[in-house]
C-alpha cells in the first residue's frame, strides 16, 4: 500500500466519522431548536468539526510518517493519474453542491439548510475523492 | 471484472531472471515499488516514457517486454498496410 493511499484510508475515515457526528447532531437536535439557538449551536459544531478533523489528519499523518518514512516522498505518475482522476469526479460532486446551494437561496430556503447543503457537498466530495483513490490502487487504473 | 489495461507484460519473468526485486526495477526507473507491482500485475498500464525506461532496463526492445492483443481489427486499412500495396 503506498503512502498516498493510506493517507486517503485514512481522511475518508476521519470524515466519515467526525462529520457523521456533525451531521447526527445537527440534523437531529439541532434542526429541532427553535431559530437563534439552532444558528449557535450549527455555528460551534461546524467549527468544533473542521478543528478536530485537522488535528486528527496532522496527527495520523504524522503517525503515518513516521512509520512509513521510506514511503512519504515516494510519488509516481501512477499516483499523480489516480489523483487527477478522483479530484475530476469530487469536483462535479462539490459544483453540484454548489449548485444546490445557489437553488436554495434562490427559493429563500433558511440559511441553516443551505449552510448544511454546502457543508455536505464538500464533505460528500471530499470522501468521494478518497473512496475513489482507494478503489482505484486497489483495482487498477 | 474488466481488467484496466489489454496490455500484457513479461516483466515479473525478466525481473526474476536477473534477481532482482520489484523495489529496484522501481528506482532504476523512478517509480515506486507498489508501481511496479501494479505493472506486473496489470492493474496499471505505464507511460511511453516509464516503458522505455524498463526495456533499457533489460536491453531488450519494448515489444519484447509488453504484449497489446490483437482484439480490435482495423476497418480501414492502416497507413502501413496501404503503403504495402
Amino acid at each position: 500500500m503506498t503512502f498516498q493511499e493510506k493517507s486517503a484510508l485514512t481522511m475518508t475515515a476521519i470524515l466519515v466519522v467526525v462529520f457523521g457526528m456533525y451531521f447526527a447532531l445537527v440534523l437531529g437536535p439541532v434542526a429541532g431548536a427553535p431559530a437563534p439557538a439552532r444558528e449557535f449551536a450549527f455555528t460551534a459544531l461546524m467549527i468544533l468539526a473542521s478543528v478536530v478533523v485537522t488535528i486528527l489528519a496532522a496527527a495520523t499523518h504524522i503517525v503515518l510518517a513516521i512509520v512509513f518514512r521510506s514511503q512519504v516522498n515516494a510519488h509516481d505518475e501512477r499516483d499523480r493519474l489516480i489523483d487527477l482522476r478522483s479530484t475530476r469526479v469530487a469536483a462535479y460532486i462539490l459544483a453540484a453542491g454548489v449548485y444546490a446551494g445557489i437553488g436554495l437561496s434562490v427559493v429563500q430556503v433558511e440559511r441553516f439548510w443551505i449552510a448544511q447543503a454546502l457543508i455536505a457537498a464538500l464533505v460528500i466530495a471530499e470522501i468521494t475523492d478518497g473512496v475513489i483513490k482507494v478503489v482505484l490502487y486497489r483495482r487498477g487504473v | 471484472m474488466v481488467k484496466p489495461t489489454l496490455v500484457t507484460n513479461r516483466i515479473t519473468e525478466m525481473r526474476t531472471a536477473l534477481g532482482m526485486s520489484q523495489g529496484e526495477l522501481g528506482d532504476h526507473i523512478g517509480v515506486t515499488r507498489q508501481t511496479v507491482n501494479a505493472i506486473e500485475a496489470g492493474k496499471y498500464s505505464p507511460s511511453l516514457e516509464v516503458a522505455f525506461k524498463i526495456a533499457r532496463v533489460f536491453a531488450v526492445p519494448l515489444e519484447t517486454i509488453f504484449q497489446y492483443p490483437e482484439v480490435f481489427p482495423p476497418a480501414r486499412p492502416t497507413p502501413a498496410q496501404r503503403q504495402r500495396h
